[in-house]
């Protein structure tokens, strides 16, 4: 699979099973259709999925790096702050630090030490390991 | 082997080859009269003709190149030893057991449900696949199960009628359609001029051959989809005794009737071909069930008492159904010997694996078959380099750690030992433990064993552990480990006894 960002090669990553596709040029992260579901039931903030609404945003159009279609803009989060990409029949495209923000958003306001979620901790430490959020 | 169920079988497929070709040439022949009877006196035959020659071609497709077709519309990878040697060698210890010529090729298919076919004309010729689904939820033993299954089929010479009924329904189903096609157009040319009828002849024929093309199909349908059932249990029959523990299958059988994944792959064509009805299968046991219930098939694994040879089965495949109808003929039946179920393995079932789980597991598998690259970071990151990612080295994108990546294909590689990890029960073996436990065939030796003919043997590879089961057919004097390539040679009992009087 190529990134849809920068025609990277898409490398797949796996970490207590959690498994994303994750293109090491951009930083940005691929999740196969009903993935991000699962990531969040195991959270218990599935109510995420339902509040993602088209939008026509002037971000460029990307290509579904499956079936190669343009995908969809959509918001996604309480206040849509956040825009993703969407292939109706494959997946999820995530920007770099955009799938943090978006299980953060997910989890939120569930449990009050949703912040300790394995899940958010984990992706902490892959894509923002040591202190480099800073930078 | 059921010499007399291989016997009709090889009869069978020659009569429905020629009772197939007679009713092509006739509808061929009706079809012609009805087309253009009125202007040719020998349309029937060229009708006849064409028919014939469609036949022909069918017949020539169905034995030479529907494999190969029929593979490729399954989405089916071959794999070989250095690919996939626990599944590889898992079909030669089955092949072994059941002394089969020659061993078939091996093919994954990429999806995630779990099913499993064979394919092929002769055993010396055949195909065992298996999907990756299959092999995420299945352990070693149910895996075994279902491997020897197929193996069945193959040894029963099912597959060749099976291939031939294929083709001959595609043919029957193609000629239907070219005439009910020709006879709308023909209605229409004709309506303006039907008073100008050529009589009650014509009337006769269009009847005829109207019957004809309506009622093909539905035979050819209802003939391909009953030839399939008896041959479940008697393929279910020969697992049993070839892997000597019947609970393997029925434990495999019930994960796969439970699976909610949807075979993609699967077409109607190919439907008789799999261990279980991929298409949706009715509870019910009607005329056009490719396949006898699931739950009949597991209970008569399970009622197996006292042995896993064919007598047990018959006993328990009739105190389930209650047909008196003997399953295997009495002919195959002597000499059946008694054949103790041996104990589970130890490597237990995959058991408790959830849907996403096992779908990733499948996943791991497919990456392995084709020819991904895994890492294992220190820092429990694996990663998972698909052929066309160029670097030779990766940074873990967690701990920033530099790794060389190893391209599969070499022996003991990292994808090989990830797709080990992947196939054993737990998710904790990390593809380090693996490697401390594989020893490649640097460390082979020579071991001796001793061969008790007509008897079953256990034994183990002493170089790395690996268990055979050895038939009381089995024939050949050495063995080379599918393991760690070690070879293991056989002294049959009473050749050392000629040795020592010479």
């Amino acid at each position: 699979m190529k990134c849809p960002q920068c025609s990277d090669i898409l490398i797949t990553l796996e970490f207590d099973r959690i498994e994303i596709d994750y293109c090491p040029r951009c930083e940005g992260v691929w999740l196969d259709s009903g993935e991000l579901a699962l990531l969040l039931a195991r959270e218990g903030g599935s109510a995420l999925v339902g509040t993602f609404r088209p939008v026509s945003g002037k971000e460029r159009k990307r290509t579904c790096p499956i079936c190669s279609r343009a995908m969809k803009k959509i918001l996604a989060g309480g206040n849509g702050s956040i825009l993703l990409d969407e292939c109706p029949d494959h997946g999820l495209w995530f920007d770099r630090g955009e799938l943090k923000k978006t299980l953060a958003a997910g989890c939120s306001g569930i449990r009050e030490e949703g912040r300790e979620d394995s899940l958010t901790r984990l992706l902490d430490e892959i894509f923002v390991p040591c202190g480099e959020e800073s930078r | 082997m059921f010499w007399s169920i291989i016997a009709a079988n090889k009869r069978k497929t020659v009569l429905l080859i020629a009772a197939m070709g007679l009713f092509l040439v006739l509808l061929g022949a009706a079809i012609g009269v009805f087309v253009a009877g009125d202007y040719h006196p020998y349309a029937g035959f060229a009708g006849a003709g064409i028919a014939a020659l469609v036949w022909a071609v069918m017949l020539l497709a169905s034995l030479y190149a529907s494999d190969s077709v029929l593979l490729s519309i399954s989405n089916a990878h071959q794999v070989d030893r250095d690919t996939y040697p626990q599944l590889y060698n898992l079909v030669e210890e089955m092949v072994i057991a059941g002394s089969l010529p020659a061993m078939p090729k091996v093919y994954v298919v990429d999806d995630p449900a779990p099913n499993a076919f064979a394919m092929g004309k002769s055993p010396k010729d055949s195909h065992i696949c298996v999907t990756a689904g299959l092999l995420a939820v299945c352990g070693r033993d149910e895996l075994q199960g279902v491997v020897a299954h197929e193996l069945g089929h193959i040894m029963n010479r099912d597959l060749l009628y099976m291939t031939v009924a294929a083709t001959m329904l595609g043919s029957m189903l193609l000629i239907s359609d070219v005439f009910l096609r020709s006879f709308r157009y023909s209605t229409m040319r004709y309506t303006s001029r039907s008073r100008r009828s050529s009589g009650k002849g014509a009337v006769v024929i269009l009847i005829v051959s109207l019957v004809l093309a309506i009622l093909a199909p539905i035979l050819a349908r209802i003939l391909y989809f009953s030839i399939s059932r008896k041959r479940e249990y008697l393929a279910d029959a020969t697992s049993a005794r070839l892997t000597r523990y019947p609970e393997g299958l029925a434990s495999a059988l019930e994960k796969i009737g439970g699976s909610t994944e949807k075979l993609v792959a699967a077409r109607s064509v190919t439907a008789p071909f799999y261990i279980v009805n991929p298409t949706k299968q009715s509870l019910h046991d009607s005329v056009f069930a490719t396949h006898p219930p699931l739950s009949a098939r597991i209970k008569v694994l399970r009622s197996m008492a006292g042995g896993a040879g064919y007598l047990d089965y018959m006993k328990a495949y009739i105190q389930v159904t209650r047909k008196r109808q003997a399953l295997i003929p009495a002919a195959d039946l002597k000499g059946a010997g008694k054949v103790e179920i041996r104990a589970a393995n130890a490597a237990g079932p995959a058991a408790g694996l959830t849907a996403a789980e096992s779908r990733r597991r499948a996943g791991d598998i497919m990456r392995a078959v084709n020819k991904f690259a895994f890492v294992t970071c220190q820092c429990g990151l694996e990663i998972k380099l698909p052929p066309e990612y160029a670097g030779d080295t990766v940074s873990c994108p967690r701990c920033k750690r530099v790794h060389s990546v190893i391209r599969p294909g070499a022996k003991a590689t990292g994808a090989v030992l990830s797709a080990s990890a992947a196939m054993n029960a737990s998710a904790a073996v990390r593809p380090e433990s693996v490697a401390q436990d594989y020893s490649g065939p640097g460390h082979a030796g020579v071991q001796q064993e001793k061969l008790n003919p007509g008897k079953w043997q256990t034994i183990t590879c002493h170089a790395c552990g690996r268990p055979y089961e050895i038939s009381p057919s089995f024939g050949s004097r050495k063995l080379v480990c599918s393991g760690c390539g070690s070879l293991i040679l056989f002294s049959p009992a009473s050749e050392a006894v000629h040795h020592k009087r010479g």
